[in-house]
């Protein structure tokens, strides 16, 4: 039989405490990410033979943008630092584990790409997630990504003009499908209730 | 180990339960474990609390049963016992919470929640069982006996590196009990245990409940089918629909004073009768011939209603076969449904009951065989005409919604601002007032099933088909869906439903198909069914819980000493995955992380036992060095090296090295090309113009220089990927790394769902197929987004809640150091030299090309 003495101990409204990350919104960004891989995966494998292949770089650009969705959605859903870096970086892992033709390669794609759209949030000192945040996030996951053409994708082997070319579509591709598309899912996914429990839920509560 | 923790635990292998029917006794219960009073609670997001002046206490030795209506709070208030609200959910309390101070212990409450898929959170029986114990720091020696233990505690016969995420619904709940059983719990909370699972393993479930409850478990229950815990659980808890306690006392007495009470709020099924026939079974123990007391009056007039008519059958099989690759689910069948029938296709959880139900909608082709529907084969009927004759009615409602507004999604289009009113009064008819404007994923449970039941039968068919339509439902919105059924069957149509509720195939059905072990075991009226208990059995139908447990263990599931210990063998010592260890479901499923396909571990694979955190290293360092790689020689040295790694030590050899690599050869031929086409050069060189391509010799070199070191990145990826084992990777994250366990597990847990994705993906395209809103493919990633978002963000809720309720919280959340670990992951001196070593080997062959 214990021995403990009752002690009573009443529990007064608490809430949520802190900036730190939830273990749901973890697994959340872990699983948004998953989708996300899936389809990186498959637009890798479609945009080679129809754009890379077919047309100057510097039109290239323009399907780039889908590369870093996760970056943008996780963020716009959980709302926390580094929230856009792990899911550029989850996103890619799986794209990597799932058969990514660019192998090792998806994996530092996620790190420069997510950590671009994190420099983008950055600015807003995680606090704003307006329209144009977002595409500005977006754009700069943009620089990352052609930071990495250049580098190791053989960008440097481009006339200038190409490599600026690839940066200005990059960079709006990336506004408009890793900065635009991201927040209209997030707010249909709000309008569904299903996000009610994460900071974008809560935020939308704060502001009606 | 506490004392408190071993006592009932240990007990329970030497002692049987006693015998069937007898109430436990009530003299083992004991002073209080909790107590709560005066507790309100309220979610941040609803205007009304979930929880209204609650009080309510277990005793030690208790086992308390909670009924109440959907959404009365009954999961609140257990999550709340647990301490998940408000650490885990947000949710704002008062009142007064008291726990003994043995529940403070790390993993002194377990508990079991309904999903079987959102509540394991690693890969393999044995380190998903350690995972709540690594929480609470329990040293590895300790381990691996308890979970040796917990899974004979939970009757679950499977070897510790068995796989789970091949498992049945019900072998699942038995490995979350095991987990919860290794943390010798004070307290279990079994938040409805076997929502998902067939009645025999349903019946398994309480019979292991049961008997640890005989062995002295404080538990708490929530239950829809609490019919067979009557006998042996002490006390009932009611709460009404607004998070109120209506009564509490001894569970039978209650149950049975509250009776009408319980069937007026939606508790009770009034099909169900239940009275008679607990009071016939504790009595008289009469299981030959129950139907005969169940089906009343009414019933056989619908029956006789349904007489055959001469008409071709609405469904005709005939040697009907469907197979996934080469493993058929079910072969040669020959099965005719009339029209005018009301057919229950019941069978156990895996048959193939929904894959069926797929086939009759001409959903899916069948692999070999005949369809037709009423008598016209499936594959000669238009489209369109066949959309308008059959309709399917998918398990998940989520699956074929394809608006965004309830009033949308009630008219198959887009009504814009103004809603017409009747709409408004439609919805209303079908118990839906006032949802026109939501989101129908907002919706709860029960209005998502009416809201897909009614967009079903808003136009009218022939044949309807329903996948499991009352699962998940509570008493009244399964009452009102089967009355809904029920008419459309009066009115002449041909009705068929997939179920696992026996009550209810015996109340609505004229024609029952048992489909189970690949075939057809039986086919005829309910009542003949119920003279076959040999067919019942094979299916898993009997939901008598003696009976059928014991049966079970007589022949079925048979846990005879000598069969523990072999398949246990594989959980002492040092679990290293080897070749030989006949472990069957190890080899199935074990290659790479996400794919399942056969592995053969017939080459050296000296990689694996290098520590898998500085495999990362050398494979993060060698992507670097190789980004250097300038000319051919160098880009085949970066090339090469990892593909002789990958063929001759990481275990998959140099045939699938090439087969693997082989796959990505158009993608690089493409690659080279771009270069090729479009390279800068310097002036004078010779540039071939060709369309609008400038194809040039130093471009192509170039492509060819930057491919191979492309596709040296994709061979070191192959080698990792190939030769480390991503639970070992995610806890030598933690220990080698100091990565705050939350997001190494976190996105371990989420890594899982893979699989499931591609499931929710084709079950998505079925449905939309269904409603005849058929989408492209190049589409299909824009219009699914919603739906397997919305799935996927509830999901990943779930998971958290019940990694948290395992221990994966405070310090052992934050602190890689706080907790302990299953696979150790020490750094040798031969780990430190490969991680030094292969980036090393790759510069030296850089440096020595150079020139070349």
């Amino acid at each position: 039989m214990p021995s403990g003495q009752p002690a009573g101990a009443s529990v007064t409204a608490r809430r949520e405490r802190g900036v730190m990350w939830k273990l749901r919104e973890i697994i959340v960004a872990a699983i948004l990410s998953v989708v996300c891989g899936v389809i990186y995966l498959g637009w890798d494998n479609l945009t080679m033979p129809l754009f890379s292949s077919t047309v100057s770089p510097a039109v290239q650009g323009l399907v780039n943008g889908v590369w870093w969705i996760a970056a943008g959605l996780v963020a716009y859903i959980v709302r926390r630092p580094f929230a856009a870096f792990l899911g550029g970086l989850v996103s890619a892992v799986v794209e990597f584990l799932l058969g990514s033709p660019y192998g090792t390669g998806a994996i530092i794609s996620g790190l420069v790409q997510g950590g671009g759209a994190e420099v983008g949030l950055l600015l807003g000192g995680w606090r704003r997630w307006s329209l144009p945040w977002m595409m500005l996030s977006g754009a700069v996951g943009g620089i990352g990504n052609t930071l990495q053409w250049y580098f190791q994708y053989g960008g440097d082997k481009y006339s200038a003009g190409i490599v600026v070319g690839y940066l200005v579509t990059t960079c709006m591709s990336g506004a408009v499908i890793a900065g635009l598309i991201p927040k209209l899912i997030g707010d249909a996914l709000r309008r569904a209730g299903v996000v009610r429990n994460f900071e974008i839920g809560r935020q939308a509560r704060e502001r009606s | 180990m506490t004392q408190s923790g071993t006592g009932p635990v240990a007990a329970t292998a030497s002692r049987r339960p006693a015998s069937d029917g007898s109430t436990h006794a009530a003299s083992t219960v004991g002073h209080p474990l909790l107590r709560l009073h005066g507790v309100h609670l309220a979610y941040e997001w609803a205007d009304q609390p979930v929880l209204k002046d609650v009080d309510f206490e277990v005793r030690d030795g208790e086992a308390v049963l909670l009924l109440g209506p959907s959404g009365c709070g009954k999961s609140t208030l257990a999550m709340l016992c647990a301490g998940l609200i408000p650490d885990a959910v947000a949710a704002t309390v008062t009142g007064e919470v008291w726990r003994h101070p043995d529940l403070q212990r790390p993993g002194a409450i377990g508990y079991i929640f309904q999903d079987p898929e959102a509540q394991l959170c690693m890969l393999r029986v044995g380190e998903e069982i350690a995972f709540g114990l690594e929480n609470a720091a329990r040293p590895r020696a300790d381990m691996v006996s308890r979970i040796e233990h917990a899974l004979r505690e939970a009757g679950l016969c499977v070897a510790p590196l068995a796989r789970h995420a091949s498992f049945s619904g019900g072998m699942k709940q038995k490995l979350a009990l095991a987990c919860a059983l290794a943390m010798h719990p004070r307290l279990l909370m079994a938040d409805e245990p076997t929502a998902n699972l067939d009645p025999q393993a349903t019946a398994q479930v309480f019979r292991q409940l049961r008997r640890l409850h005989a062995a002295g478990q404080t538990m708490v229950i929530i239950e829809h089918k609490f019919e067979p815990l009557l006998p042996w659980v002490e006390r009932v808890v009611l709460f009404d629909a607004d998070g109120r306690v209506v009564a509490s006392g001894p569970c039978r007495e209650t149950v049975e004073k509250y009776a009408d009470w319980l069937a007026e709020v939606g508790v009770l099924p009034a099909w169900k009768h239940w009275h008679a026939r607990t009071a016939a079974r504790t009595a008289g123990q009469d299981r030959s011939a129950p139907a005969s007391q169940a089906v009343d009056a009414g019933d056989r007039k619908l029956r006789d209603a349904s007489s055959p008519v001469p008409m071709p059958a609405a469904v005709e099989l005939d040697e009907a076969t469907l197979a996934y690759g080469d493993q058929p689910v079910w072969q040669g069948l020959n099965l005719t449904i009339p029209r005018g029938s009301f057919t229950a296709i019941v069978g156990p959880n895996g048959a193939g009951k929904s894959t069926l139900l797929l086939v009759m909608a001409g959903l899916r082709p069948l692999t070999a065989g005949r369809v037709a529907l009423f008598g016209r084969p499936v594959r000669d009927w238009p489209a369109r005409a066949l959309r308008e004759k059959v309709v399917l009615c998918f398990q998940n409602p989520e699956h074929q919604f394809v608006f965004e507004r309830v009033a949308d999604e009630w008219a198959g289009r887009l009504l814009g601002d103004s809603i017409p009113a009747e709409v408004h009064q439609a919805l209303a008819d079908h118990g839906l007032a006032g949802t026109a404007e939501q989101s129908p994923f907002a919706l709860s449970q029960g209005q998502k099933r009416r809201l897909s039941v009614a967009v079903i039968t808003r136009e009218e068919h022939d044949l309807y088909l329903f996948d499991e339509p009352t699962f998940g439902q509570d008493a009244r919105t399964q009452e009102a869906l089967m009355e809904r059924l029920a008419t459309l069957h009066r009115a002449g149509k041909t009705v068929v439903i997939s179920t696992h509720d026996m009550d209810l195939v015996r109340r609505f059905a004229t024609q029952v198909v048992v489909l189970a072990d690949g075939g057809i075991l039986f086919e005829g009226t309910p009542e003949a069914l119920w003279t076959r208990p040999d067919v019942m059995q094979q299916a898993h139908l009997l939901d008598d819980t003696a009976w059928a447990a014991d049966v079970a263990e007589a022949g079925v599931n048979p846990p005879s000493g000598r069969e523990y210990s072999r398949t246990l063998a594989g959980g002492d010592g040092n679990h290293e995955p080897q070749a030989g260890h006949g472990a069957v479901r190890e080899e199935v499923s074990s290659d790479g992380w996400l794919r399942a396909t056969p592995v053969r571990r017939r080459w050296p694979a000296p990689l694996r036992r290098i520590n898998p955190a500085m495999q990362l290293v050398a494979t993060l360092l060698a992507v670097g060095v190789a980004m250097f790689a300038r000319n051919l020689a160098q880009s085949a040295a970066t090339l090469l090296v990892p593909v002789l790694l990958a063929a001759l030590a990481s275990g998959i050899g140099p045939i699938r090295t090439i087969r693997r690599l082989a796959a990505f050869l158009i993608f690089y031929i493409l690659y080279v090309w771009s270069f090729a086409a479009f390279s800068a050069v310097p002036p004078g060189t010779k540039v071939y113009h060709v369309l609008w391509f400038r194809l040039s010799w130093l471009g192509l070199y170039n492509g060819l220089v930057l491919a191979g070191r492309m596709l040296g990145g994709v061979a070191l990826g192959l080698v990792l990927v190939s030769s480390v084992d991503i639970s070992r990777f995610i806890e030598a994250l933690c220990q080698n790394f100091r990565c705050p366990p939350k997001f190494a597990y976190g996105v371990l847990a989420g890594l899982r769902f893979v699989p499931l994705f591609r499931e929710e993906w084709t079950k998505l395209r079925q449905a939309r197929a269904m409603r005849g809103k058929a989408v492209a493919w190049w589409a299909q990633p824009v219009v699914y987004a919603l739906p397997l978002l919305a799935q996927a963000i509830r999901m990943s809720e779930r998971v958290a809640v019940a990694m948290e309720a395992r221990g994966l919280i405070g310090r052992a959340a934050e602190q890689a150091t706080a907790r302990t670990y299953y696979w150790p992951a020490p750094v040798r001196p031969w780990d430190v030299a490969y991680a030094i070593g292969l980036p090393l080997v790759l510069a030296t062959l850089l440096v020595v090309l150079r020139g070349v």
